[in-house]
């Protein structure tokens, strides 16, 4: 009896990825080869045993993290343009780097902060209302998280 | 609510409602991707990274409901990528590796109170994770991620048959330690 050829095909057997033709090969077989039938029970026992080993769920939280990406991304965030109130959807990371600048000057700066401030109040409120409040520090276009690829 | 609304919500601009899928996945695509790259560090940036490409092409998804087989799908494939840009360990055939997969299996402290099917199970998660990638990334594939060969194949790029005598080899491989570690009786009792 050739056990090696119908070994290699049991393999394959148990995943239900045999040609019928090879089924039926393997069928003929197994019906009269015993220690194929083991090898048969073992591969699926091996397969669950596999599975089961493999389906304890870590629970992690990355949540926040990657919100703060889709929201900057979807342009949900929403910067004031030159004139006026009107959204500007799909604001560049260029100005939320423009915009992120300012308000660390006007941190940093209590002094001519607020010049800058006066001059730019509705801008800074509109950031504080509208960028900061989705941005809480990992925010990718802010170049704090970088992915990689 | 089903994700098929949701991911509806979301493609209608209510990018807000992202997070339910986000708070609904993440775990269980952290743990499939750990099993695959083995490095915690790496999965948390891929599932970071692909629920922000699944965001991003959200609208190509055809069936609405399949958003999480749809994220798995990336996220596999960057794990993937990730093996191709560290060695093409995938579609080699060699068996360069092969030693080293005995000396990767750490002794670990007798596990004598745990029963049969507990010990079995310890152990064989402790033997795929110490197969050679192109091994282990199969059977995983097939058996955790409960792919067909001709998925695997695709994802993999690699014929049908190399997917089959992969498979075979990893399982023996794993048996023969199995069995070595004098454990072939749990193969029958466990069962
Ligand atoms: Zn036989």
């Amino acid at each position: 009896m050739d056990c090696t050829k119908h070994r290699k095909l049991l393999s394959a057997y148990v995943d239900g990825e045999c040609s019928q033709f090879e089924s039926a090969a393997v069928e003929a077989h197994l019906k009269k080869c015993a220690p194929c039938r083991n090898e048969l029970s073992e591969f699926y026992t091996l397969g669950s045993m596999i599975t089961e080993s493999f389906t304890v769920t870590e629970e992690v939280d990355f949540t926040s993290s990657i919100m703060a990406s889709v929201m900057s991304d979807s342009g949900e965030a929403v910067v004031p343009i030159a004139k006026g109130r009107k959204k500007v959807i799909g604001f560049s990371s260029v100005a939320v780097a423009l915009l992120a600048g300012l308000m660390a000057f006007a941190v940093m700066n209590p002094l001519e902060a607020e010049t800058v401030a006066s001059g730019n109040e509705k801008l800074e409120r509109y950031v504080f209302e509208h960028v900061a409040s989705t941005y809480d520090g990992s925010n990718e276009e802010f170049g704090v998280v970088n992915f990689g690829q | 609510m089903g994700d098929a609304l949701v991911v509806e919500k979301v493609i209608g601009g209510d990018a807000a409602s992202y997070e339910l899928l986000i708070r609904k996945y993440q775990s269980k695509l952290f743990s499939t991707v750990l099993h695959m790259v083995k490095n915690r560090e790496l999965a948390e940036d891929i599932v970071q990274e692909s629920f922000l490409r699944a965001f991003r092409k959200l609208d190509t998804l055809n069936n609405r409901s399949q958003f999480y087989p749809w994220i798995k799908r990336i996220a596999l494939n960057m794990a993937l990528n990730h093996f191709e840009k560290e060695k093409r360990v995938l579609d080699v055939e060699s068996d360069d590796d092969e030693s080293s997969f005995f000396e990767n299996i750490s002794s670990g402290e007798s596990p004598e109170e745990l029963t049969l099917k507990e010990e079995m199970k310890r152990y064989v998660r402790m033997f795929v994770d110490s197969l050679p990638d192109r091994l282990r990334v199969v059977i995983i594939l097939r058996e955790v991620e409960d792919m067909s060969y001709e998925e695997i194949a695709e994802m993999l790029n690699i014929p049908l048959g190399t997917v089959r005598s992969r498979l075979f080899n990893a399982r023996n491989i794993i048996k023969e330690r199995l069995i070595k570690q004098g454990l072939a009786d749990g193969l029958y009792k466990t069962s």
